[in-house]
């Protein structure tokens, strides 16, 4: 790459096995108007310091491998372009609120276990046999949950998020709109059994609409609406269950 | 680099957080806590703090309601002496101050109607936009219905004889 501009670009670096705590390290690049910031780390491990670690894969917002904090917000590196920061220095840190592995790559392992306690797959109760084909949708029926199906997973509204921040327990926004995803989906019969985990004190309830998880969600997914829908769900439902008692409930 | 997180659900149902510590190696430079000023670091976390505080002058503000009902059932003499503090300098300004504050939690408020129920019109879904607008509507029209009863009231005889006077003119 032969360029005459160039771009700082400071990096987290941390190696468990030389450092007591994370410093940073500024790097001097060439730089394109066409470039995104993981553009630049990948041009840092390839010709500048090879052993700056951090996670990538699809390059195009799908994966959500590459949630970093850069200039102090929950970003997609691969969809975040050196020219929306220059000529600033470019400053890229981990996600905030996890643990770090080393440089820029966390542990995910907290949000992956709240994930896995939601349940996000479609349970029954009972299967209709083939013969009768696929379970149906109408198109109102897929508006209910459909942007919350575009979940990639990313963590950003986990960093984002200062309720996660301060009570590690929250189940956190991600979960609880994958949560009300499967809960809104007509071909679903789990509710209750996700309602266990979605409404308690470590769950919608800790929320207190912040509304940054949504701010930063790079698929537009809006978890705050998830939480606050489901808090106002869960609000009729249980005055329902108070007021009428003998009605079947979800 | 052994597997030690593990998460459950109890019998009764409620989740349980039994995740260990990360292994010793891996840093957790902002676990738990966030600094004292992690509301400044962006707009949105400011408005959203400001609207929590807003709560608390709105719960003041209350209590200083309840103050004047309770002057004006002891009297006219009473409630002549509780409007005259409340012109003092410093009641002015706490009025501004709940005043601004509590704009600010009517907008974010109203901003917020959009991530309440869903709400269909024709079987189609009505856009998040389209509820803010229309509780933004609502809010501007129920404030002009007030304002407008208020000056017939104050054209009529129960308004002082110079808001008359100036509302005439």
């Amino acid at each position: 790459m032969t360029l005459d501009r160039t771009v700082t670009l400071s990096a987290t670096r941390y190696s468990p096995e030389v450092d007591a705590a994370p410093r940073m390290q500024a790097y001097t690049i060439p730089y394109r108007d066409d470039m995104v910031v993981l553009d630049a780390l990948n041009y840092i491990k390839s010709y500048v310091d090879g052993s700056l670690t951090f996670r990538w894969s699809c390059r195009m917002g799908i994966c959500g491998s590459c949630g970093m904090t850069v200039n102090g917000t929950p970003t997609l590196t691969c969809a975040a372009f050196l020219r929306d920061y220059n000529p600033a220095e470019v400053i890229v840190e981990p996600l905030a609120n996890f643990p770090v592995i080393r440089d820029l790559v966390i542990d995910m392992t907290d949000f992956l276990h709240k994930l896995e306690a939601v349940k996000p797959w479609i349970i029954r109760r009972s299967e209709a046999p083939l013969a009768a084909g696929t379970y149906l949708q109408t198109p109102a029926e897929l508006d209910e949950y459909h942007q919350y199906s575009a979940c990639i997973n990313c963590m950003l509204c986990y960093a984002a998020c200062p309720v996660y921040a301060m009570e590690p327990s929250f189940l956190g926004p991600a979960a609880i709109a994958l949560g009300r995803r499967y809960n809104l989906d007509s071909r679903d019969q789990g509710k209750a059994e996700r309602l266990k985990i979605l409404a308690t004190s470590e769950g919608i309830w800790d929320c207190t609409f912040v509304g940054e998880c949504s701010a930063v969600c790079p698929k537009s997914v809006d978890p705050a609406k998830a939480i606050q829908q489901t808090k106002f769900d869960r609000t009729m439902q249980r005055y329902k269950e108070i007021l009428l008692p003998w009605a079947k409930q979800p | 680099m052994g597997q030690t997180a593990v998460s459950s659900v109890s019998a009764t149902g409620r989740w349980i957080r039994d995740i260990a510590s990360p292994p010793a190696r891996y840093h957790s430079p902002r676990r738990p806590g966030l600094p004292a000023a992690w509301w400044r670091s962006n707009r949105r976390y400011t408005l959203y703090m400001l609207r929590e505080l807003s709560s608390v002058t709105n719960a003041l503000w209350s209590l200083r309601l309840l103050a004047q009902l309770r002057s004006l059932r002891r009297g006219p003499e009473a409630y002549g002496a509780f409007v005259k503090t409340q012109q003092r300098p410093k009641w002015l300004v706490f009025n501004l101050l709940v005043l601004g504050l509590a704009a600010i939690h009517s907008v974010t408020f109203l901003r917020a109607a959009g991530k309440g129920p869903t709400v269909h019109v024709g079987g189609h879904l009505v856009p998040e936009r389209a509820i803010i607008g229309g509780a933004f509507a609502g809010w501007a029209a129920a404030s002009q219905a007030v304002l407008l009863v208020l000056l017939a009231r104050w054209q009529g005889r129960g308004a002082p004889e110079e808001v008359r006077r100036d509302v005439s003119a």
